[in-house]
């Protein structure tokens, strides 16, 4: 799909078309992104009449392959880019694949610090530089089915002990009741890395070093949990989204989930179809022995331009305007990073009526605070790694514990491929 | 004299052949053009590559290889393929042969239908049967859950981990070619000459004879065909592991097949040296089996 997000009789007209040369000079920009974030590109092209902005749509799974095929053509190599995937960063900033542009001497400082807290490790390089900006914060809430709640008379968890009560309890005498589904990638690392348990995570004085110990007593003691849940039957063996399961979240089933901050939108309410003023936000649970949480994330995209653009200005303003513009960061389908920019967004969301806890936006921000600093963008695949040792062999009937072998030696291969270095304690 | 007209004879009969030939090479030409452009200049082309750094074009020797060789997915991958060629030649040679053999048995016109209903599956794309087989996968929605509920697989997971993967592509990969190699060994069958079946008929051959003593030894060399190319294609296998993910991210399998890994070095890392060098290697090993069993089988030898 191509087009020019405005025609340029428009552009002409608005901006009183003196001569023809006008248009001519205008800058024009190709970007790529998923249809999603098309209404942020046409803002911005709307928003400046000097600029033109010509999308392309790009499948997530498409991004890096046809990025790379472009730059070794040397042609159609887009200006700016949406990165559905936090890893794409790394990926497009490798020797072979050295597309995203250095943004750190470009972007100033009081934009960098608008930003949530963590939100842009996924874009910070070796050398302290910047070479993205965050779209969306996506770190992990503890979503509830307040009346269900209420009905078994129960409290939300704040700890992950306390959920494991709680989701026994709910599960007893065969009740059928889940507090999540864990038969997939994220939702299991989840519970790993909020325990401290670290898999791939970048040693903070040298990126470039990986530490992977997944036989740790932080990840057996999280794995152990899971497995224990599983036996009581409070965790189901499937995806989240797997179609068994929106059968149960619609059929009242479901009690609490772990989810990310999009989880609400896109996933409560559009796929398990709770109805209005059912659903609650809490704080992700912490571990007992922990002073604060450590959240997980799942997901959230970044911005990056390309380094080697004609329009290098322009390219850097883009950038800025579609992750810190109020207006077009108010509407929003996820929680947009720039911390600015989202409190409108939050007011939207609070505003909505959906959710039945008050003040949920806030709890959103307070998790922010606690988002753990080793979600960064690695040129590894942890998703597929980490499916491809543990989750298929839990989903048959695995001990997750049992799996962690086999997880530490997939993620040491896997990382040594990708050209890291390895320590294990 | 008459030694003379012999030689002018041969002399005429020479330039007959070469003129016939020059016309069987013109009309080859617009095949063997393809060919160059599309098969012979890409292999050479990945060849070449396979010995460069591609990214400062620098000559490498066999560093790619000795990169590709190393990597920890290779064997696993290569497991991988190798059961899914053999389980899915074996079934497409025993499957197709028993299913033109029963069509040859039923008379004309009902044949022709069923062939053409064999055929069907064949027209979609093997990304479309992917997408088709996740559902028939699913017990909550194939019309086969009956089977899957009796083994007690209540989803798809277990479903997908009961099967396989191995089976569950070679039975999309059944489903998706078997057709168009019924109506060949079916037109293989029925240009064999009546008088040998009559024959065999008359001899008092019954079906089962006339099909293992008469009809598949006359066509063996286009079940040999048929055993050359899925296994050229099925040692190439990449669209069914690759979209495995839109069944959900948990049966992703980024790295089931020898091809996908030469599609994560040039599309993830954007290593087209390494990817070369995979490729290579994954041209010799089918090209070495094709000559075995085409000299095996003297597959050229015109009776």
């Amino acid at each position: 799909m191509k087009k020019t997000l405005k025609t340029m009789a428009f552009g002409c007209a608005a901006a009183i078309c003196a001569t023809g040369a006008f248009a001519q000079d205008k800058v024009k920009l190709l970007v790529w992104g998923d249809p999603v974030r098309e209404p942020f590109y046409q803002a911005f092209d709307e928003a400046r009449d000097d600029i033109d902005v010509e999308f392309v749509s790009v499948a997530r799974n498409e991004m890096v392959a046809k990025l790379q095929l472009a730059l070794r053509s040397g042609e159609g190599v887009p200006d700016a880019i949406f990165m559905q995937d936090v890893n794409f960063a790394a990926q497009l900033s490798t020797r072979r694949a050295n597309y995203l542009m250095e943004l750190s001497d470009k972007v100033d400082q009081e934009t960098v610090d608008g930003f949530y807290p963590t939100s842009l490790v996924p874009c910070e390089k070796a050398n302290g530089s910047l070479i993205c900006l965050r779209n969306d914060v996506a770190h992990f809430m503890l979503w509830y089915n307040a009346p269900l709640m209420e009905e078994l008379g129960l409290s939300v968890p704040t700890t992950w002990e306390e959920y494991e009560k709680v989701g026994a309890a709910a599960a007893a005498n065969d009740s059928g009741i889940v507090s999540g589904a864990v038969a997939m990638h994220i939702p299991l690392m989840n519970f790993l890395y909020s325990n401290g348990c670290e898999l791939a995570v970048p040693q903070a004085n040298n990126p470039e070093t990986l530490k992977i110990n997944a036989t740790s007593p932080q990840c057996v003691e999280a794995a152990q949990l899971v497995d224990r849940m599983l036996d009581t039957g409070s965790l189901a063996r499937v995806a989240p989204f797997d179609p068994e399961f929106l059968e149960l979240a619609k059929a009242n089933k479901l009690l609490m989930i772990p989810g990310p901050t999009w989880f609400g939108e896109f996933i409560i309410k559009r796929r398990y179809e709770f109805a209005d003023g059912m659903t609650g936000v809490a704080m992700t649970p912490k571990w007992a022995a922990q002073d604060e949480p450590l959240v997980w994330s799942w997901g959230g995209g970044v911005w990056g331009g390309w380094k080697d653009t004609k329009h290098p200005e322009a390219v850097v303003d883009l950038l800025k305007f579609v992750t810190t513009d109020v207006d077009v960061n108010r509407t929003a389908v996820t929680m947009p990073a720039y911390q600015p920019a989202s409190v409108e967004w939050g007011t939207a969301f609070d505003g909505s009526g959906y959710y039945a806890t008050d003040g949920s936006f806030d709890t959103m921000v307070d998790a922010a605070a606690f988002g753990h600093p080793g979600y960064a963008s690695l040129r590894l695949d942890t998703r597929a790694s980490f499916t491809k040792a543990v989750v298929n062999d839990l989903a048959s009937g695995a001990s997750f514990e049992s799996l962690l072998p086999q997880l530490q030696e997939e993620f040491v291969n896997a990382a040594q491929l990708a050209g890291y270095k390895v320590i294990t304690d | 004299m008459p030694s003379l007209t012999k030689q002018e004879r041969d002399v005429r009969k020479r330039k007959a052949a070469r003129r016939q030939t020059l016309i069987s090479y013109i009309l080859l030409l617009p095949y063997l053009a393809l060919m160059v452009m599309f098969a012979v200049f890409p292999v050479l082309y990945a060849f070449g590559l396979s010995f460069f750094d591609t990214f400062e074009n620098v000559f490498w020797g066999l560093t790619n290889y000795r990169e590709a060789l190393n990597d920890y997915r290779l064997v696993p991958a290569i497991w991988n393929v190798t059961q899914y060629v053999l389980v899915w030649v074996s079934m497409m040679v025993i499957g197709v042969t028993l299913l033109a053999l029963l069509l040859d048995t039923l008379s004309e016109r009902p044949a022709a239908i069923v062939r053409s209903i064999y055929f069907m599956p064949g027209a979609i794309a093997s990304s479309a049967v992917v997408v088709l087989w996740l559902f028939l996968l699913d017990p909550l929605v194939s019309p086969f859950s009956f089977v899957f509920e009796a083994v007690g697989w209540d989803n798809r997971q277990s479903t997908i981990s009961g099967l396989g993967e191995v089976w569950i592509f070679a039975l999309m990969g059944f489903l998706g070619n078997s057709g168009g190699w019924i109506v060949v060994l079916g037109g293989a069958l029925s240009g064999l000459s009546r008088d040998i079946i009559e024959a065999a008929r008359i001899d008092g051959a019954n079906p089962w004879q006339m099909a293992t003593r008469i009809k598949i030894p006359m066509i063996s060399k286009t079940i040999t065909l048929m055993a050359i190319m899925t296994l050229a294609v099925g040692m190439q296998i990449f669209v069914e592991p690759q979209l495995m993910s839109l069944a959900g991210g948990q049966f992703d399998k980024p790295d089931w097949s020898v091809t996908q890994l030469a599609y994560f070095y040039a599309f993830r890392f954007g290593d087209f040296g390494v990817a070369a060098a995979i490729s290579t290697l994954s041209l010799v090993l089918p090209l070495i089996i094709a000559f075995t069993l085409i000299f095996a089988t003297r597959f050229y030898k015109i009776d």
